[in-house]
């Protein structure tokens, strides 16, 4: 629900582009482009600022959560590159292909 | 003639660009043939019933009993297979129980027979990229294999 305060910003913002939309007088069709800008500019910020003050939350709580626990199994190095070790598994691969039973052995059955 | 010619360097540079945007772009894509998943699924919550090496030594004999199966010129020799199971499993864990030896056994041979199936479903769905492993690995004398 908006508050008083909001309500009466937005008619207000409101009331100003209507009347500064009916004028019809030479010199404000002289200017109206420059009415039409500064009019919307101001109507904008009436809103903005009524947007803005509606939004301001007062107190936030937020569910303490806890942290995803990190996937040792994805965990991997390269000792070598073209090869990656995954030490959860104890094995190397070739980064881009099999099972490579070299780098297991150097790297973990030396 | 001249407008023909701007257009041909200019799609000659964005077919340049192109491959220069691709290629890291490939480069991180690169994976291996590893079944990431499945081998968390298996073996993920296991308890450590082995030490980093003779886990490593039994993932070798796992991969070269595989590589018997999925790839030509590669058999197991009996003997050296023993001992590498042997040496893999060597030392057993100290002060167990008769019932605890046993079932400290029957996990190592589970997890055996887990990497076997693994590294076979692997060799099958890659199999040029997995004998050609273990032809390095059977070429490389500074590493054991239990072949014949």
């Amino acid at each position: 629900m908006l508050s008083t305060k909001t309500k009466l910003l937005l008619i207000a913002a409101l009331a100003f582009v209507v009347v500064a939309g009916s004028m019809t007088s030479d010199a404000l069709s002289r200017s109206s482009k420059t009415g039409a800008v500064v009019g919307g500019l101001i109507a904008g910020a009436a809103i903005g600022a009524a947007i803005s003050s509606a939004n301001h939350p007062t107190t936030v709580y937020v569910e303490e959560r806890s942290k995803p626990k990190p996937n040792k199994w994805g965990e991997s190095f390269s000792p070598k590159s073209g090869v990656r070790c995954y030490p959860a598994q104890h094995a190397c691969y070739s980064s881009d292909g099999a099972y490579n039973a070299n780098w297991t052995h150097k790297v973990y059955a030396r | 003639m001249p407008m023909l010619s701007h257009i041909r360097k200019l799609l000659l540079c964005l077919a340049a660009c192109l491959v220069i945007a691709a290629v890291p772009a490939m480069a991180e894509d690169d994976d291996d043939d590893r079944l990431d998943d499945a081998w968390e699924d298996a073996v993920g919550d296991q308890e450590p019933v082995l030490t980093d090496k003779q886990f490593a030594l039994l993932n070798n004999l796992a991969f070269q009993a595989a590589a018997a199966k999925v790839c030509d010129g590669f058999t197991l020799d009996p003997d050296k297979f023993a001992a590498g199971i042997a040496e893999a499993t060597s030392p057993a864990p100290a002060d167990l129980s008769d019932e605890d030896a046993e079932t400290w056994k029957t996990a190592v041979l589970i997890r055996f027979g887990t990497s076997y199936g693994l590294l076979l479903a692997e060799g099958n769905d890659e199999d040029d990229e997995f004998c050609k492993n273990a032809k390095e690995l059977k070429a490389d004398s500074e590493v054991p294999n239990v072949w014949q």
